[in-house]
């Protein structure tokens, strides 16, 4: 087995990703008024990568001198990908054993649709909508097996997509045998700022993205498994921890999606102030069902 | 003074009114070393509405942007775009402020790239208290920009700035009111600048004007230029150029009473690097009422020219070119047609140690047609033809040392029915001073003079008569003579 074989992997996917001429934007609002803010900096590229491996081996003890200089037997290898928050970790140390693992990476990561940016501000209203549109998609596909036999080995890995996580540790398993499936999409950012001359009123995030996260194993010693999904404005909407100990079956498949939809506000068709209010601002034209009904113009 | 005094609200607002705003937005982008990005600022009432939308590209980073923006009541505004990594930074600044309009429409667009960028902006503003809308940019030391403002005005000005090698601006500014003006300024990494100016009391303004700037490492140069129609109690319009050496060339026109005033003003100052000269040339008329027409060149030394034509209660029709060119040169000259109750057209000279050279032509209720040049260095020269047609009629050369007390002077007067052809010259250095004329001169009283430091000659005469007539006076001699032809 040769150990290096995932330490260069991962060498070479971040010497890739950093090598790549890196697109970024920065979107701001400040509110001189009151001193409140809001900031966002994005960064992503033209990127694609693919790999694929294989190993199967027995790590071993192994002479590195003729004197009889004996290295202790190891495996470790990591991977860190991540563009425009879409990341995926993945940790892997195993001592003494027999260790086999196939493995396929499939990342694509584009910036040529452009950001767009707009602030509107109607005649009559104190009211400033600031929106953003950011077109960066990015696409990971992971899948990866793995099976141990052996003193121990810890497996771990975590999959973010813009405030989502799903990830799983296998921890001091002197047998594990697994099969894990990632995908991830991002397809847009939206941000919408609500504010007026005197405060941010609100300020909110909308990645529309898509994670699915499939794992099947067989385990013995600690095997964790999470997952968190966020919202809008990065608010807390499902949260999942589970610690198994002991020798272990287990299947799991984690599907999370957010599409974010821009609503328009519409407008009445047929106002019940024709003819009474035709001297009014539209703007102050009721807005409330109260005020519609009952025709209540001011 | 009250010219200066007036300008001095709209030349001090350039780039100053930049003051609190209430919400920024901030948008910029990267790639690859290269940015663009712009912040606008906005301090607006509830009854002003405003939208925008900015995009940003990433393949060879760049940026589009519109706005709009309408509405009534106050409005303060700043655009501030830049670009950086594609050569020289350039950043373009747009400043609009507005008081108490009864209307406000506008709207703009840029594109930004990380070495250029192009940004127009337009609006218009009605019963406004004032208004004043300020457009430009600076890249490598070099600036172009230009100015609107009215006051009690209604006014309509589209402004447009570009950036990438030399930097330029322009503007079409119409207004109508209490007072209105638009103004614009070149100026070079050296401090070379070029200005182009018009404004209005009490009437309209119709003014389009252009300012480039050229990179100076390359040898560019700076040139502001304008054409305006204006019709106020006053209107004025003038330019004028600096060189970072001193050179200077002013060129304006000032009209009164309701006079409608056209102008067209080019102004060119050289690169100083290369031995520029600062030029500058308009071509005036007025109808209706009382005007005037003048330039002034100045040379580094000291050696200034200046050409004035005013006229009342008529018309007329001006033609002026001012050069300071580097190595002690100032010239001017002009061509002035005129035809009105009175209209006077004269230039000066002076040269560096305060000699002085004149050429002047007068007439009253008649016409005027006259060619004047005057050029002024370690010495001086002037030099006009006249054909004068009216009730009186008056011309003179005239040449004079202060220093050593030389004079020269030679004139032809004529009162009633008057109508003559005058040529002449003076000129004068450290030697000697002289003056020249030969007239063909009718009317019903002749009266010419002629003068030196210490001689004087007259005559009279009636009806019709030619004659010629010479004054000098030198280290040795002076005389005075006239010679009927």
């Amino acid at each position: 087995m040769n150990s290096y074989c995932a330490l260069t992997t991962a060498l070479l996917l971040a010497g890739l990703i950093s090598g790549a001429s890196a697109a970024s934007y920065t979107f701001g609002v400040d509110n001189i008024t009151d001193g409140s803010s809001f900031w966002i900096t994005r960064q992503s590229a033209n990127i694609s990568f693919e790999m694929e491996s294989s190993v199967e081996g027995d790590i071993a003890p192994i002479a590195v001198t003729p004197s009889g200089r004996v290295l202790s037997p190891y495996y470790s290898g990591s991977s860190d990908l991540a563009t425009n928050d879409v990341r995926l970790r993945e940790r892997t140390a195993a001592l003494e054993g027999t260790y086999s693992s196939q493995e396929v990476i499939d990342l694509l990561a584009k910036t040529s649709g452009g950001v767009n940016r707009t602030y509107f501000k109607p005649a009559g209203s104190e009211i400033w909508t600031i929106t953003l549109t950011e077109s960066w998609p990015v696409r990971l596909n992971a899948s990866k097996t793995t099976d141990y036999l052996g003193k121990m080995i810890n497996d771990r890995d975590s999959a973010g997509n813009n405030g989502d996580v799903v990830g799983s540790s296998f921890l001091y398993n002197p047998e594990l045998s697994r099969e894990r499936n990632v995908a991830m999409r991002l397809d847009r950012l939206n941000a919408t700022v609500i504010a007026t001359n005197d405060t941010i009123i609100s300020a909110d995030l909308y990645p529309t993205r898509s994670t699915v996260y499939d794992t099947a194993s067989h385990s013995t010693g600690i095997a964790d498994l999470r997952y968190r999904q966020v919202g809008e404005g990065g608010r807390l909407i499902n949260l999942g921890e589970e610690r198994y100990e002991g020798t272990f079956d287990i299947t799991r498949r984690v599907e999370m999606e957010f599409v974010y939809t821009n609503k328009t506000n519409k407008t009445d068709w047929l106002s019940c102030c024709v003819g009474g209010c035709s001297d009014l601002d539209p703007c102050s034209f009721p807005r409330d069902s109260a005020g519609i009904f009952s025709c209540v113009c001011s | 003074m009250a010219r200066l005094l007036r300008l001095i609200v709209p030349i001090a607002c350039f780039l100053i009114f930049q003051g609190a705003y209430a919400i920024d937005f901030h948008f910029s982008a990267s790639n690859g070393g290269e940015s663009v990005g712009m912040t606008d600022s906005y301090d607006v009432d509830d009854s002003v509405g405003v939208w925008s939308r900015s995009s940003a590209s990433f393949d060879g980073v760049s940026m589009t942007d519109r706005k709009s923006l309408s509405g009534s009541g106050d409005a303060n505004i700043n655009h501030v775009m830049c670009g950086r990594g594609g050569g020289s930074d350039y950043v373009i600044n747009y400043a609009l402020e507005t008081l108490g309009a009864s209307c406000i429409d506008g709207s703009g667009s840029s594109t930004l790239t990380p070495g250029a960028g192009v940004a127009s902006r337009s609006v218009s503003t009605t019963g406004s208290a004032w208004t004043t809308s300020e457009l430009s940019g600076t890249q490598g030391g070099d600036f172009a920009g230009v100015e609107s403002y009215a006051r009690l005005a209604d006014i309509s000005a589209s402004q447009s700035v570009s950036t990438g090698g030399s930097v330029a601006a322009s503007q079409k500014v119409e207004a109508q009111g209490a007072y209105a003006a638009a103004y614009g300024q070149g100026k070079d990494s050296e401090g070379s600048y070029a200005v182009s100016y018009a404004d209005v009391w009490d009437g309209y303004l119709e003014a389009s004007q252009g300012i480039k700037t050229g990179n100076y490492a390359t040898g560019g140069c700076v040139a502001a230029s304008q054409k305006v129609e204006a019709q106020g109690d006053p209107a004025m319009v003038f330019g004028e150029g600096r060189d970072s050496r001193g050179n200077y060339a002013f060129i304006g026109a000032t009209a009164y009473d309701g006079t409608t005033l056209d102008a067209s003003q080019g102004v060119k100052v050289g690169n100083s690097a290369t031995g520029g000269t600062v030029a500058a040339s308009q071509n005036v008329e007025a109808q209706g009422g009382s005007a005037t027409a003048y330039g002034q060149g100045m040379d580094a030394e000291g050696s200034y020219v200046n050409l004035h034509a005013d006229l009342y209660n008529g018309s007329i029709e001006a033609s002026q070119q001012v050069k300071a060119a580097t190595g002690g040169s100032v010239a001017a000259s002009q061509n002035v047609e005129a035809q009105g109750e009175s209209a006077t057209a004269y230039g000066i000279g002076v040269d560096s140690k305060g000699s002085y050279v004149e050429d002047y032509a007068n007439v009253y209720d008649g016409s005027l047609d006259v060619s004047q040049q005057v050029k002024a260095g370690n010495s001086a020269t002037a030099r006009q033809s006249a054909v004068i047609d009216g009730s009186g009629a008056y011309a003179y050369c005239e040449a004079r040392n202060p220093d050593k007390n030389y004079y020269a002077y030679v004139d032809d007067w004529i009162n009633g029915n008057a109508y003559f052809e005058f040529e002449g010259e003076a000129s004068v250095d450290d030697s000697e001073a002289r003056a020249h004329q030969r007239s063909y001169a009718e009317g019903n009283f002749i009266w010419p003079w002629a003068y030196s430091t210490g001689t004087f000659e007259e005559r009279f005469w009636f009806g019709t008569k030619s004659f010629e007539s010479w004054a000098w006076t030198t280290d040795t001699d002076d005389d005075a003579i006239i010679v009927e032809l």
